[in-house]
């Protein structure tokens, strides 16, 4: 006790003046390169900026950040892209929080209701109209150098930010699915190369059904599994404005798209996780322990080589979708945005980072680390990306790629699709009852 | 009367506080519940909220799924509640026979499943139950027993999806059925036993007319309990089948809670808890009125 007694002020002391000066290097570490910069920070209020004199260093601030980036594509946001961007911006403090991608709607309406939201989140595109709507955003049109984000942006991806009148958001990145092949499978059905047509990949299948193998997946009868096959095979949601479903979902054309599919699935060329059977589909096309690989293909996102990396480069072939009557492949749209809460703290600060994160220089490295495809034009032009090999594909595929039904509803819209392709895939209706049904129903939720 | 007051203040401070939990936990929500049922609630902006009257309550008679999730819940509460009572009452009697060794045991193995967190249990289900050879149900049946040549879709298919959910129910309800029994059987007068075997009763009959009517306020409460639990139940098809296929699994809680915070519809979503509510009320209170009059004395 008495030993305590005596060192510990010496110690308080010590540890005191090391703290002292330890910040105070950081400190100076930190400032320099800001003060030697352009003025700091975007200056989106101008009122608060101005009679600021430039020189002064601007206040820490601290901007918390949600997102659902996977472990690699977290490791690059950490590792990489908060550093560079702290280098430019050494003020600003990115507090990155992770989500778990389940339910993590209700976890952005809870946190919203309990204002306990983030600055910023990176959100699946397809939420935004329905969080905007909900109140949970801000419009950003009126962020400084908006137009120039738009400007530099993709416009489908763009899109998916708009409703009612507002931009509440931007795209962050975007992607889309792509057959992918097993080398040694197509081999097996008397391929060497990806099929181009849709007609050429059924007769691949009907030979691998001989060896009780599978030549076709559809990871599900949903509204991210099932678009691509159904599009490509004719079929349409809704008008180009989508306003309205009846006459489109239910056109002859889209009944004969979901009869082929149904047909195939009678015919047993479809694998099982169109009903939610095992294997999954990745399982089923490199094979699980001690079991061999049985589908020849799938339709995924540029993240099955960016997760797998070296373990598939050989053995799988990215490829375009094969295409379909109209001679076009149409893959499905699928992306993240920049969004920002109502209730923010720091909105300045979060729109700061998020134009670093859209810059061309960010969303170059993005792709090449992780298959982001990039929402900045620029950047997808870079040569820097033609060293990524799948990511052509996906690319070339993007320029038919159509997008889900935006709207605050998307969540129900696309749970009557999945149910309405589900019953025909059951039996419980015909394709025709099942999509002139389901038309009147989305007719309801677009109003 | 003045003494009587002075008690009445010197325990106000104790009712006041249980009260005011009551309000705040208990009674607000309730209402404020029923308050949201007549609008389409904006739970950021709820003065934005649209009055919409009785019309999510319309909607609610008209919807189909609600009439598949009402059968459920109905069907769920009648096949788990006598099957988690039959088998309770039945372990407890086993367990508390003479001759059986290892009581602490074999409560702790019923009862295991009860402490268990649902979550757990619920994916440990999923897993036993999965669809194809990989799950270990599947692989019993047919690599080990041979009793099918296929392996069944377990949750692909709405009965079999719906059985798992039963099987996950009993097996995890008996343990406290049991233990509530237990207990009720230590207060049963061993005189009462001895005088009916000297009277030549046996096993069967002392349990049917003994047993069984002296068990009787303690068969109420839990009756009472299970079926409240029944109605209550939400984890194991939540997070087993999530209600599918085709939401023909999905209970009354499960669908409200779809609308709630998957759609944001907390609207019609009230709506349908006011009517399950307005259901667990009338069940029960039926039940208390027929059975919870008469008292037992020895």
């Amino acid at each position: 006790m008495r030993i305590t007694k005596r060192w510990l002020p010496k110690l308080l002391l010590v540890l005191l003046i090391a703290t002292v000066f330890l910040a105070a290097c950081g400190n100076n570490e930190g400032n320099t390169p800001a003060a030697e910069e352009k003025p700091v920070a975007a200056p989106v209020d101008k009122k608060e900026v101005e009679p600021a004199p430039a020189a002064e260093p601007p206040k820490p601030v601290t901007v918390e950040f949600w997102h659902a980036f996977g472990e690699g594509e977290e490791k690059v946001l950490l590792e990489e892209v908060i550093p560079k961007f702290n280098e430019q911006y050494p003020h600003i403090t990115i507090q990155g929080t992770r989500m778990p991608t389940e339910n993590l709607d209700q976890q952005v309406i809870t946190a919203a209701a309990g204002g306990a939201v983030p600055d910023v989140m990176r959100m699946d595109n397809t939420w935004v109209p329905r969080m905007a709507k909900e109140g949970v955003l801000q419009a950003v049109d009126n962020f400084a150098d908006f137009n120039k984000v738009v400007a530099d942006s993709f416009d489908g991806p763009m899109a998916t930010n708009y409703y009612n009148g507002n931009y509440y958001g931007v795209p962050l990145d975007t992607n889309t699915k792509i057959a992918i092949y097993s080398k040694e499978l197509l081999a097996e059905a008397g391929a060497t190369e990806a099929p181009k047509t849709i007609d050429e990949l059924v007769s691949l299948a009907r030979k691998l059904k001989e060896n009780g193998k599978f030549g076709i997946t559809i990871g599900g009868p949903d509204f991210w599994n099932m678009p691509p096959w159904f599009w490509t095979l004719g079929g349409t949601i809704t008008d180009d404005k989508y306003t309205v479903a009846t006459g489109h979902l239910n056109s002859e054309a889209s009944i004969k798209a979901l009869e082929t599919i149904v047909s195939w699935n009678d015919e047993g060329l479809l694998a099982p996780p169109i009903l939610g059977g095992q294997p999954g589909t990745w399982e089923g096309l490199r094979g699980e322990e001690g079991k061999p690989a049985s589908y020849m293909m799938i339709n995924d996102g540029p993240w099955f080589f960016s997760i797998l990396g070296d373990a598939v480069k050989d053995t799988m072939i990215p490829a375009k979708m094969p295409s379909g009557p109209d001679g076009k492949s149409h893959s499905i749209i699928g992306g993240q945005d920049m969004v920002f809460f109502n209730g923010a703290k720091q909105p300045e600060a979060a729109w700061t980072f998020t134009q670093f994160m859209l810059s061309e220089e960010i969303q170059v490295l993005m792709a090449i680390k992780t298959g982001a495809i990039p929402t900045n034009k620029n950047a997808a032009q870079a040569d820097a990306l033609k060293d990524v090999y799948y990511l052509d594909e996906y690319v070339a595929e993007m320029e038919t790629a159509m997008a889900r039904t935006p709207s605050p509803n998307a969540n129900q819209i696309g749970d009557v699709f999945g149910k309405a392709f589900e019953k025909a895939l059951r039996k419980d209706a015909t394709p025709k009852e099942a999509l002139d049904q389901a038309a009147t129903e989305i007719d309801a939720l677009l109003k | 009367m003045n003494k009587a007051i002075k008690q009445y203040v010197q325990v106000a401070p104790y009712l006041a506080l249980g009260f005011i939990m009551t309000c705040i936990f208990v009674l607000y929500p309730l209402i404020k519940g029923v308050y949201i049922s007549f609008f389409e609630y904006k739970v950021i902006n709820p003065s934005q909220s649209l009055f919409l009257g009785w019309a999510n309550y319309i909607k609610v008679f008209h919807d189909p799924i609600i009439y598949i999730a009402l059968r459920n819940t109905l069907l769920f509460a009648l096949v788990t509640v006598p099957l988690q009572w039959a088998f309770g009452i039945l372990v407890a009697m086993v367990i508390n026979l003479q001759f059986i060794r290892f009581k602490v045991f074999f409560r702790l193995v019923y009862y295991l499943p009860v402490i268990s967190s649902w979550i757990v249990v619920s994916y440990l289900f999923q897993f036993l139950f999965a669809d194809g050879s990989s799950g270990v149900v599947n692989y019993l049946l047919v690599d080990f027993f041979h009793l099918r040549d296929e392996p069944i879709a377990w949750l692909q298919n709405t009965w079999s999806a719906n059985i798992v959910i039963w099987l996950l129910s009993v097996w995890k309800g008996v343990g406290w059925v049991m233990i509530m029994y237990l207990a009720a059987l230590q207060s049963v007068p061993r005189s009462l036993y001895e005088a009916a075997a000297i009277d030549g009763a046996k096993g069967a009959r002392t349990f049917i007319h003994i047993t069984l009517p002296l068990m009787r306020p303690m068969t109420v409460y839990v009756l009472i309990n299970l079926i409240i639990g029944a109605f209550q139940a939400f984890i194991q098809v939540f997070l087993i089948t999530k209600g599918g296929p085709l939401d023909s699994t999905h209970l009354l809680n499960t669908y409200m809670f779809k609308h709630a915070f998957q759609y944001f519809d907390f609207g019609y979503a009230a709506a349908i808890s006011v009517m399950l509510g307005l259901l667990i009320f009338i069940f029960t209170y039926s039940q208390q009125r027929t059975f919870g009059k008469d008292r037992i004395e020895y």
